[in-house]
């Protein structure tokens, strides 16, 4: 069994991206008084460097047949972290000294389970088996929209529906399986509804489908969209706001929408080649909010400018997309999942993160991938990468 | 296999998945860099802009407005602090509006005029212009959130109204007086500050590299008034006024060498509803009545068409004019020319002006100042009415002689009689001495005068005045210890019904080398006070006694060494 040297394009782009994002969270850090951000995230830093290596030593194999026990495990650690949970907004597990995000690990465990099941369906399809893996992974998703972590729950999902695709469910599957989303939105009022119930029922009939997919389907669609007004009231009022905020930011400036207008005034005056290092006015004079963490890309484009945050962009698109190049080319069909499940965590998380700072996606309060300060993400994207390159070092393995 | 599922991981199929994967891939990093290329490269502008507008604070610095002395260093006009607190709403947590009402508690216990909190609004004046020294034990504790002070400057008037018909007001701007004739010099020039704000409260630095522009102050002004003469003229006035009945009083004390105003008094200060009122001395004009026969003797005198020995008849005490009877109050047979002036014939003063060419007799009126402005320095000045000889009827001339048909300002009346003091020079009045601009004081110029009257006529005309006090019908405004030359004059006030009177007195000191010019008006006094000798006159006389009291070197003169003698001669 012969396996590749790490990718050395994944690798440079990785090491790139990792200074990129320690000399933004240095430079967000000037604002922080009393807080040794900087060398924490170098510490980190160092600490995810482990996990890489550890994600490239790990037998695949060897993941694949513990995966579904390592989901359980991320499913306790869940559960615990709803109950017990600490800092801030009660998403951090305390283990002794180490405090960390069981949704992080989640993420992993759900990468993980996800590709084995679709690996196990390809292999020996079921009839209706993709919902029986959306039913089995959706507790950790809501588990982790309780956390309250709406951003990594989004993300998650995201990263899932594009693993399903790769694993060969066409669009009129995945339609039917995000068609509870739209289930929801359509509760907003009856025309809606109907529209929305229309086109499912044009779907079922075009794609001749059984009876009993027929009767799922329905149900769980009127469900959806009969709780959703129940939800919408259990919601917290912030993230109320934050969604109604993404609508129309400017309707509320010195509240909800002031995090993405002081962004966007942020990335907006960083200009072609932005303020220069360390001169972000926005970040110094602490108008940009959260800068070390969820809108340290905006202390980036406003410092660096468009040249700065294309260079970050182009990193991201280099590691995504060739990871998915390996994905194409796994023999294995979990390696295979893997990298591709690998591809979509980056894809989602900067689109959902960037999207963010830049206006056109909900503040969901999900950091940056690999660049945003903070301990547990950092060395999950690490880990995760090392997964990757695992999987693009035993591509003929079959 | 259920139609929906197409699930084989083939290599065609993979391939197909890789670019659409890859497209998917490059149109959200497409439509990333679009909104990123909109926001920075496309709107950068804007952004930058807004930016700036968030971070830089643009303060106003108000200059402070110039403050105003006497000719002594007395403060008349100065500005004190005062501060001004206000609620933001917005930045009041909901539910420490308890913080605002107890905030509001103890402006009320400091002597402010709080206004009651209410959250209605965005910005709220909570207490405007309190005294520093009251808001000081408030501002200097840590305020509610949302709360503001800001320091501004209130103007003060040491003196109260007792200068304010000259000072004016400063509201917007000046309103009245010197306080809106010199606001341009007296306001200066707001600067601008720029302040980098951060979104932290107390993290505002100034920034230096900006076009900070510091606020240049007014420049202060000292009069030529005299606080100490002002107050004693102003006091006066009051009694005279409350005492006669009158319905207004003025006065000005001038120095007749360069036309400096010492005194400007006028009353009553304010009108009913409180605000300054008009500065009788430069905004109403009257009848002057007998103060204006020396124009007659002026003319007479200069022109050589008499001596002051020579007699005429007025033994009638009735002269008739074209078809009009002028009569004289006593009968006095037959009088010199002093006699005329000093008892104030009019039947002699009009005898006098026959003997003047129409025109002549006009340009003298015209070269002792009347029917033209003085110049001074005050807003509202009225011109008086004084006709070319084009427009007189066949009397006019006569009754211009004694006072009438011609209307006049008590300035232009103290101007006049500058020109018989100071030795025949017509002086330009003034209100300020020096004005002060970056710490270094600069003497504003003493106006050119034009000799009106020879040296000499000027000294006779004054001895004649000086009769005038000591025997005439100037008795009354005689002053212990100095000598007054003046002259009286009652005017019949016409358009306000039978037994409306002017009383005037226009007078000097010392009269054999004057230092002090004064004219006192009081209008429409009560019946029984209505001649210049019974009100006017003996309120010259107060005033000069109490100015002399406090300056006693007035009373000596001073131009020459033998002036003394020289004036005996006169006599």
């Amino acid at each position: 069994m012969t396996s590749d040297r790490p990718d050395p394009v994944i690798l440079s782009a990785l090491g790139l991206i990792v200074v990129i994002g320690l000399m933004a969270v240095f430079s967000a850090s000037q604002a922080v008084e009393g807080d040794p951000v900087f060398l924490k995230q170098l510490a980190w830093a160092a600490v995810g460097v482990f996990f890489l290596v550890l994600g490239t030593r790990l037998s695949l194999r060897w993941i694949e047949e513990f995966a579904y026990p390592f989901y359980g495990l991320a499913l306790l650690l869940l559960l615990v972290t709803d109950f017990a949970g600490s800092g801030p907004a009660g998403r951090w597990l305390a283990l002794g000294p180490i405090r960390f995000q069981a949704s992080e690990v989640a993420k992993v465990a759900i990468l993980a389970a996800a590709s084995r099941a679709f690996a196990d369906l390809s292999s020996r399809p079921r009839r209706f088996g993709v919902f029986f893996v959306y039913a089995g992974i959706i507790p950790a998703i809501v588990l982790t929209w309780l956390q309250p972590d709406l951003g990594t729950a989004g993300a998650t999902i995201l990263m899932l529906l594009f693993m399903t695709w790769w694993a060969g469910y066409g669009p009129g599957w995945i339609f039917l399986l995000v068609s509870p989303v739209f289930a929801a939105l359509s509760s907003i009022s009856l025309i809606y509804w109907l529209a929305f119930t229309a086109m499912i029922v044009l779907l079922l009939l075009r794609r001749k489908a059984p009876a009993m997919l027929w009767v799922v389907v329905l149900t769980v669609n009127t469900l959806v969209a009969a709780f959703t007004p129940v939800v919408w009231g259990l919601l917290r009022p912030y993230q109320q706001a934050r969604l109604t905020t993404f609508l129309d930011p400017a309707a509320d400036p010195h509240g909800a929408g002031w995090n993405v207008i002081q962004s966007e005034v942020a990335i907006g005056s960083g200009g072609l080649w932005g303020q220069g290092f360390l001169h972000g006015s926005q970040k110094g004079l602490a108008f940009l909010p959260a800068r070390h963490t969820d809108f340290v890309f905006s202390v980036w484009a406003e410092e660096m400018g468009f040249a700065g945050s294309l260079l970050l962009l182009a990193a991201f698109g280099v590691l995504i997309l060739r990871l998915v190049w390996i994905a194409s080319r796994c023999e294995n069909s979990f390696t295979s999942l893997i990298a591709s499940g690998c591809a979509a965590y980056f894809a989602m998380h900067l689109a959902v993160n960037v999207g963010m700072t830049l206006g056109i996606m909900p503040v969901t309060g999900i950091p940056l991938v690999l660049v945003s300060y903070g301990g547990s993400h950092m060395v999950t994207a690490m880990f995760v990468v090392g997964l990757g390159l695992n999987a693009g070092m035993n591509w003929r393995v079959i | 296999m259920p139609l929906l599922l197409s699930d084989d991981l083939s290599a065609r199929r993979r391939s197909a998945r890789l670019r659409l994967a890859s497209a998917l891939a490059v149109a959200l990093f497409g439509v990333t860099i679009c909104r990123m290329a909109r926001l920075q490269l496309i709107e950068h502008d804007a952004y930058a802009a807004k930016a700036e507008a968030q971070h830089t604070h643009r303060v106003i610095l108000e200059p402070q407005r110039g403050r105003i002395y006497d000719r002594n260093g007395f403060l008349l006009a100065g500005n004190r602090s005062v501060v001004s607190i206000e609620v933001y709403w917005p930045n009041v947590p909901v539910g420490s509006e308890a913080q605002i009402d107890s905030l509001c508690l103890r402006l009320s216990a400091a002597g402010a005029e709080a206004s009651s909190p209410d959250r209605t609004g965005r910005n709220q004046i909570l207490a405007r212009d309190m005294p520093y020294e009251q808001a000081l034990g408030i501002i200097s504790g840590p305020l509610p959130r949302g709360v503001n002070w800001t320091i501004g400057a209130r103007r003060t008037y040491p003196l109260g109204d007792v200068a304010a018909a000259v000072i004016g007001r400063a509201g917007t701007g000046g309103t009245e007086g010197l306080e809106r004739e010199y606001d341009g010099l007296l306001s200066g020039t707001a600067g601008v500050r720029f302040v980098e704000r951060s979104a932290f409260p107390g993290m505002s630095v100034t920034d230096p590299e900006a076009d900070n522009i510091p606020p240049v102050d007014g420049a202060d002004l000292r009069l030529t008034i005299d606080a100490r003469f002002q107050c004693i003229v102003q006091s006066e006035l009051e009694a005279a006024l409350e005492m006669s009945g009158g319905s207004w009083a003025a006065a000005v004390v001038m120095d007749p060498d360069n036309g400096d105003i010492l005194a400007m008094g006028s009353c009553p200060v304010r009108t009913d509803n409180g605000s300054i009122d008009m500065n009788r001395c430069v905004e109403s004009m009257s009848e002057p009545g007998s103060t204006f026969k020396i124009v007659t003797l002026a003319a007479c005198l200069q022109e050589s068409l008499v001596a002051l020995q020579d007699s005429f008849d007025c033994s009638r005490g009735i002269i008739e004019v074209a078809d009009r009877t002028i009569s004289d109050c006593h009968t006095f047979g037959t009088l010199s020319v002093r006699q005329i002036i000093s008892n104030s014939s009019n039947v002699g003063t009009i005898r006098l002006v026959s003997l003047i060419p129409d025109s002549v007799f006009f340009d003298y009126c015209r070269s002792f100042g009347f029917g033209a402005p003085t110049g001074i320095e005050l807003p509202g000045e009225q011109w008086g009415i004084l006709r070319p000889p084009s427009e007189w009827s066949g009397m006019s001339k006569a009754s211009m002689a004694i006072g009438q048909e011609v209307a006049v300002t008590p300035l232009q009346l103290a101007r006049a009689f500058c020109v018989i003091a100071n030795g025949g020079r017509l002086v330009q009045p003034r209100l300020v001495e020096a004005s002060n601009t970056s710490s270094h004081w600069r003497s504003w110029a003493v106006f050119p005068t034009s000799q009106v009257l020879e040296a000499s006529v000027a000294d006779t005309m004054r001895s004649v005045l000086a009769t005038a006090v000591e025997s005439g019908t100037g008795t009354t405004a005689a002053v212990a210890g100095v000598t007054v030359a003046g002259k009286t004059g009652t005017a019949e006030r016409l358009g306000f019904g039978r037994g409306a009177y002017l009383s005037a007195f226009a007078g000097m000191i010392p009269a054999e080398d004057p230092r002090l010019v004064a004219v006192v008006i009081i209008d429409r006094p009560g019946y029984i006070y209505r001649f210049g000798s019974t009100l006017a006159a003996p309120v010259f006389a107060r005033m000069m006694s109490r100015i002399l009291a406090t300056e006693p070197e007035l009373a000596f003169g001073g131009r020459e060494p033998g002036s003394q003698q020289s004036w005996m001669a006169l006599r």
